[in-house]
């Protein structure tokens, strides 16, 4: 999971996208797995455990859980992985380029 | 009543054992059926396990090619007839909930959901599926959940699929198409950020944790 998701946001780092973590590890694992693994995206720290708050107001209860918004924040894919996943965010930033015209 | 006769006691016992006795012939032929069927079902699906797990590093179009012989998509129309010939029969139950196991969103299973939801709400067969449901967030699996909770009288079950439409509602405020509510916490280093922060930009939001 975390080469794929290295791969896109390296692909993307010019365009309108980010990539959100929500993460449910206690502190010292996260920072340990965000050296280790090179993470440069940013994560809300959810309290160190799953079912912190943030998952909690997500409802929440299967990991990896993925949610991908358009640029008002609308919910339009949910639990894309790997190439499905690019697939989703390059067919939103089509759409946006496609607006912008 | 001196003529209380015995033998129309007997008469009666004779009766109701005759009427009684093909029900209970149905009743264990139902759940031989439903036996014979679920071992054909194994035993094709062990083959295909065995044959899945036989090929080594197959090309996509091998994959593909071996995901088409799931026994899954001929099975279950089988055990949805069954399930709907048997009615009320508790065996019924477990019919249709294979069918709904092998594949949730298949027409056979919309079906299947509504056979549970009008004779089966009491079975405890339909105890496993009552936590996968909500996930669903499909119609006929939530119709499934409300005729539980406000038919069965099982208090387990009722209780179970009272917290699962809890679930379900929750979900569908996170359904594609709905705004995602706006999420406020700290990064890793403590510094407080915002998913508003982001309006504008395509934004993957991923629940992860390092295991």
């Amino acid at each position: 999971m975390y080469p794929h998701e290295r791969s896109l946001v390296a692909r993307l780092k010019d365009k309108p996208f980010a990539l959100i973590g929500v993460n449910s590890d206690p502190k010292d694992k996260v920072v340990d797995a965000l050296k280790r693994e090179n993470i440069t995206w940013r994560s809300w720290f959810d309290g160190g455990k799953t079912g912190g708050p943030i998952a909690q107001q997500y409802g929440v209860t299967s990991w990896p859980t993925i949610y991908v918004l358009d640029t008002k924040g609308v919910i339009r894919y949910k639990n894309v992985r790997g190439e499905q996943m690019d697939e989703a965010v390059d067919a939103l930033l089509k759409e946006l380029a496609a607006q912008a015209k | 009543m001196k003529s209380h006769p015995k033998s129309r006691i007997v008469a009666m016992a004779c009766l109701s054992a005759a009427l009684a006795a093909p029900l209970v012939l149905w009743a264990q032929d139902a759940s031989e059926q439903v036996r014979a069927l679920k071992k054909e079902f194994d035993t094709t699906y062990q083959a295909y396990v065995t044959e899945f797990r036989a090929a080594k590093n197959p090309t996509p179009e091998e994959r593909a090619a071996l995901v088409a012989k799931s026994p899954l998509p001929k099975f279950a129309p089988r055990f949805l007839q069954l399930g709907e010939k048997l009615g009320k029969d508790p065996a019924a139950a477990e019919a249709l909930v294979l069918v709904v196991q092998f594949n949730p969103r298949s027409a056979d299973a919309l079906k299947a959901f509504d056979l549970l939801a009008r004779d089966h709400v009491n079975s405890p067969r339909v105890l496993p599926l009552v936590s996968m449901l909500p996930r669903m967030e499909s119609e006929p699996a939530n119709r499934l959940l409300k005729a539980i909770a406000e038919k069965s009288t099982e208090a387990a079950l009722q209780t179970a699929a009272k917290k699962a439409l809890e679930t379900a509602s929750k979900g569908a405020d996170f359904a594609v198409g709905k705004v995602a509510p706006d999420i406020s916490g700290e990064d890793i280093d403590g510094k407080a950020f915002k998913l508003s922060d982001y309006r504008g930009k395509v934004v993957v939001i991923d629940f992860w944790g390092d295991w």
